[in-house]
Order: structure tokens, then C-alpha cells, then sequence
């Protein structure tokens, strides 16, 4: 187990790492910071002084070597829009993101995993033919114009919610977290409904049935046991990935502040500085759930065991 | 599948069907269109900003005017066919390289493979947008920046699926045949193996097509994407934000196409998938 998970780990250190060199290079070598973070007509002068100040004129391994010995000791630079710690600014940030995301990912993924495992079992009812099409429909649909459309009906014409604005209230975060929570629910109503017929159609089943257990053991001692393995997989696999992508556009749309929009202002003032620090804290996110994800695995299903205790393959 | 068995299995899927005309509806009106009108996508024309829709009692042509006058519908199709033009190159580069990666993968194995697989893991638990959005900020954007990038992020998935498909058919006589008779490696691996894990890859690209037509639209949506003069649904629906309380119709309408197209490519996709997936024929279902 312990050789396992060290192995795990250098992967995870190996993501982050990965994550921060291709930003290091693209705002280093692709672009030039003075370009991205000062304003056009600034005089030479104040070029030359800012690039000397945070140390851009040195050579390029010199730079990432002191990057990475600073990123190491927790400093990514100070915020050259907002000044002060970057890391600071993006962990003062987190829990507005993380107030959205999580209630998002996992309301919506529990509902679709429950609305899978009823329409696994009646596949034929109008149910569950309508809960497929709705669910083609969220994943087709755009998240940012679905968020417009509903701030078009429910707060410019019949004015019940507030368009946008940061205020952590029931009111104001409903909006945003319906439309996070559509993509984790369709997402999992669809692999809860598949897994689930097909684990249905295996004689375990029928061994379960035929030693006497009612329908609702089979479904809880082997149907959901089975089915749990891809589904948290999943669940934890779009929690990263609303954290990182969805979030971004629905934080913009409803003037949320969280990190996905503190990413995009940040770009947009060429704070690289800033830009590194939000990379470094959702690659160490996304790795993270990844972990976890493989963990749990090996919690659940006994067949993965011999990967991380029998000799090594 | 032969066509006889294709026209089969569609009448059965009047779903399918619809998707079919919708999708072959918006890729003919993007190309025709902007041939056949007469207006400028781009000009301003002052006079006319923000006039609703002609059957709604307004005076901007059959979808209305945006902010600067300009028509929506023909503005609509200029950004139907950015929408064509990234997803379907970025999914094509995800594809083939994708698929390259996977025959090398499959085929030879050994730590050439293993490299290769934790690569894939790595940049599959890369957090996406967030790179994409960086890569786009330092190359100045530009749609060949764009589609080159959309297209380095989705070609883990067809290196995933092509590697199994390859090591299955590895155990196979056709490759024992094949090796006894003399082939070059190269060429059991491009004549022999690639066709028949072709179709494996070939199932993926409309579900990747329309998640890089979404991807596009959302990253010109908050300023990522495309840049003017180029025109992209989701910098209309972008512009349209501002107006929303007096002028629904910009960013109701540039959704509405983009939603319908993503919508009947990922039917379209997902059926493809369902049809010549071996294990879901197999079963009967």
C-alpha cells in the first residue's frame, strides 16, 4: 500500500508541476509579462524597471528555478494588480467558489443518480424516456445562456431574484447553483441508469434472488455496490472539472466572486503572479480529487486490491 | 453496417431522424446565407440598433438587430460556421493524434506505453479551461491558436479507447498472419490494425465535435475565444447581456442556435456510438 502511494503522490506532484511549467512558459516565453501586465505607451523606462524589479530580465532557468524554490516555501510573488500574497487573494476567494460548487455538484449528482437507479429499473416508463431526453438536453445545453435565460425570466421580468452580486443568501445563490448542478445531475443519471442495467442483466443477480433476498437487498448489498465504483469516480471527476471550468463562466455571468473569476480578470490584467498562484490551487484540486477517486476504489472493490498489495506488476 | 441496415435501423429512431434534418438544416443555412444576404455582418448601421424581430412588430429582419445595428441572423450564421469550423478541426487533431498515440501505445507496449498512458492520466486531471484560458491570453488568441488548443486537450480519450481496441487485436491471428507472412511493422499497424480499430475512434468524434462547439462558444463567451472580426455565438450572446431587460432577442436567439446544434450533434454522436459499439450489438439492445 505504501509503495502505492507514493507513486500516487509523485503522480500528483508530477500534474502540479506539469500545470505550473506550461504556465510558466506560456506567460514567460510565448508572451511577455511586461506586454500582458503593463499598459500600452508605457515609457521604456518603466519598463526596464519593472521587468528588473520582478526579476524578468534574469535568464529563463534562473527564473523557473526560483519559481519553483519559492512555489516550494508557499510564495508565489505578491499580486501585481491587487498587490499583497497572490496565494492569499485566491484563498480568500476559494470559499464563495467552493459555496456554489459543492452543494451544485453533489445535489445534483445525488439526484441523478437516485432518478438513474428508478428509471434503471423501469425502462420502458414514460419516466424514464423523459428523463433521457431532459438529460441529452442539459448536457447539449449551454450553461452560460441557460443562466441568462433564467435571469431574463426570473429576475428582469418577474422580479422574485436578484440578477447578481455577492451576498451568501438563499435568494441570490439559487440561481447559480440550479445551473451548476444540471451538468453533475445528467451526467450521472445517465452512467447511474446505464451501469446499473447492465450490472442487472449479470447471474449474480439471480444468485442473489434465488438465495432469497428481496429486491430492495439485492439492490442495496450488490446492484448499488457495484454501481458506486464509476459513479464517485464521476461525481468526484466533475467536481474538479466544475471547480475549474463551469464555475469560471457562471461566476462572470452572476458577478459571483470566486476564483474562476478572479482567474479571468487576472488574465485579462496580464497578473501573472496571480494566474500561477489560481493554476497551482486547481491543478492541487483536481489532483486531489483524483487521489480520492483511486482511493475510494480500492475502499469499495476488493478485484483492485492486488494492485496496491501483491507483488508489483 | 451496410445501408440497407442503416436505413433499418433509422426508421425506428424518429429522434435520430429529426437530429439528422437539424443538423444538415444549420450547416447548409451557414454556408447559404451569408451568400445569399445582401447586408454587412460587421458595418454598424446606426439608424437600426436594437430593433426587435419583424414577426414580433419590430423592424431588424427576421431575428432583429444587435447593439450596433447589425443583423442578427446573418451574424447568427457567420458564428454557426465558426462554431463548424473549431469544433470540427480541434476534434480532428484530437483524433488523429489521439489515435497515433494509442496504435504506437497498444501496439508496442512496454515503457513506451506505460510513458505514454501516464501522460494521458496527467493531462486527463489537468484542470482544462484554465489552461486553455492562459495558452489563448499568452498567443494572443486567434482562431488557429484556438483550435490548435482546443484540439491538444481532447485527444486523451481516443488514445484510451484506440490502446484497447489495439490490444485486443494484438491477440489475434490476422496480426499472427499477418507478422508470419512478412509484413513490416508499419505496415500491420497502418493497413492492418488501424481499420479495424477505426471505428472505434470514428464513434467519438461527434460527441468530441460538439463539446469543442460548446468549449468555443464559452470561451469567446467571457473573452477567450475568437476575436472580432471573426464572429462567434458566444461573444453575440455575450454582447446581448447588456440589453437583456429591453432587447431579449440577442442572446435568446444566439443560444437557441448553438444550443440546437450541439443538441443534434451529441444525438447524432451518441447513436453512432450505440450502433457500432460492439458490446452494446452484441447484447441486442
Amino acid at each position: 500500500m505504501s509503495r502505492y502511494l507514493i507513486g500516487r503522490v509523485a503522480q500528483l506532484a508530477v500534474v502540479i508541476g506539469g500545470a505550473l511549467v506550461a504556465t510558466f512558459l506560456a506567460l514567460h516565453l510565448v508572451a511577455d509579462p511586461a506586454v500582458l501586465g503593463l499598459p500600452i505607451g508605457t515609457p521604456i523606462e518603466s519598463i526596464e524597471a519593472f521587468n528588473e524589479v520582478n526579476g524578468f530580465n534574469d535568464d529563463f532557468f534562473t527564473q523557473l528555478g526560483r519559481f519553483f524554490w519559492n512555489a516550494l516555501h508557499g510564495d508565489l510573488g505578491e499580486s501585481l494588480w491587487l498587490g499583497g500574497s497572490a496565494l492569499g487573494h485566491v484563498f480568500s476567494r476559494l470559499p464563495a467558489t467552493l459555496m456554489l460548487t459543492v452543494p451544485a455538484v453533489l445535489g445534483g449528482g445525488l439526484l441523478g443518480v437516485i432518478l438513474g437507479s428508478v428509471s434503471a429499473r423501469r425502462p420502458d416508463s414514460w419516466l424514464s424516456s423523459g428523463l433521457n431526453v431532459v438529460s441529452y438536453s442539459v448536457i447539449s445545453i449551454a450553461e452560460f445562456w441557460l443562466a441568462i435565460m433564467l435571469v431574463l425570466v426570473f429576475a428582469v421580468n418577474i422580479v422574485w431574484l436578484p440578477t447578481a452580486g455577492y451576498d451568501p443568501k438563499p435568494q441570490v445563490m439559487i440561481l447559480p447553483i440550479l445551473v451548476l448542478a444540471l451538468r453533475p445531475f445528467a451526467q450521472n443519471f445517465q452512467l447511474t441508469q446505464a451501469t446499473m442495467s447492465a450490472e442487472y442483466g449479470k447471474p449474480y443477480i439471480l444468485a442473489a434472488r434465488a438465495k432469497g433476498l428481496s429486491e430492495g437487498q439485492v439492490a442495496r448489498r450488490h446492484v448499488l455496490r457495484n454501481v458506486s465504483v464509476p459513479v464517485v469516480t464521476l461525481l468526484l471527476f466533475e467536481l474538479s472539472r466544475v471547480f475549474v471550468g463551469t464555475a469560471i463562466i457562471i461566476e462572470i455571468v452572476f458577478a459571483w466572486p470566486g476564483i474562476g473569476r478572479l482567474a479571468a480578470s487576472a488574465l485579462f490584467r496580464g497578473d501573472i503572479f496571480l494566474v500561477q498562484a489560481i493554476v497551482m490551487v486547481a491543478a492541487t484540486a483536481t489532483a486531489m480529487l483524483n487521489l480520492l477517486a483511486d482511493l475510494f476504489y480500492f475502499a469499495i472493490d476488493p478485484r483492485t486490491r492486488h494492485l496496491v498489495k501483491g507483488p508489483r506488476r | 453496417m451496410t445501408r440497407e441496415r442503416l436505413l433499418a435501423e433509422l426508421r425506428h429512431q424518429p429522434v435520430i431522424v429529426l437530429a439528422l434534418v437539424v443538423a444538415a438544416f444549420l450547416i447548409v443555412s451557414s454556408l447559404l446565407v451569408p451568400l445569399m444576404s445582401d447586408l454587412d455582418a460587421s458595418a454598424p448601421r446606426l439608424g437600426k440598433r436594437l430593433e426587435g424581430p419583424s414577426w414580433a412588430g419590430g423592424e431588424g429582419g427576421l431575428l432583429g438587430t444587435d447593439s450596433l445595428g447589425r443583423d442578427l441572423l446573418l451574424r447568427i450564421m457567420y458564428g454557426m460556421r465558426t462554431s463548424f469550423l473549431v469544433g470540427a478541426l480541434a476534434a480532428l487533431i484530437g483524433a488523429v493524434f489521439g489515435t497515433l498515440v494509442g496504435l504506437v501505445s497498444g501496439y508496442f507496449g512496454g515503457i513506451g506505453d506505460a510513458v505514454l498512458m501516464r501522460l494521458t492520466d496527467i493531462e486527463l486531471a489537468f484542470p482544462g479551461i484554465l489552461l486553455v484560458m492562459v495558452l489563448v491570453t499568452a498567443t494572443g488568441g486567434g482562431v488557429g491558436t484556438l483550435i490548435v488548443v482546443l484540439g491538444s486537450i481532447s485527444w486523451m480519450l481516443y488514445a484510451r479507447v484506440v490502446r484497447g481496441a489495439v490490444l485486443t487485436l494484438r491477440t489475434t491471428d490476422l496480426i499472427t498472419a499477418t507478422t508470419g507472412l512478412g509484413a513490416s511493422t508499419w505496415r500491420i499497424i497502418f493497413v492492418h490494425v488501424l481499420p479495424n480499430v477505426a471505428a472505434a475512434a470514428m464513434s467519438l468524434l461527434a460527441v468530441t465535435f460538439a463539446s469543442l462547439m460548446l468549449a468555443e462558444a464559452s470561451l469567446s463567451f467571457i473573452g477567450f475565444g475568437v476575436k472580432p472580426p471573426r464572429i462567434s455565438l458566444g461573444a453575440i450572446l455575450s454582447s446581448g447581456r447588456d440589453y437583456l431587460s429591453t432587447s431579449w432577442w440577442v442572446s435568446t436567439f444566439s443560444g437557441l442556435f448553438l444550443l440546437m446544434g450541439v443538441l443534434s450533434t451529441n444525438l447524432i454522436g451518441s447513436w453512432l456510438h450505440r450502433i457500432t459499439d460492439p458490446l452494446t450489438i452484441r447484447s441486442g439492445s
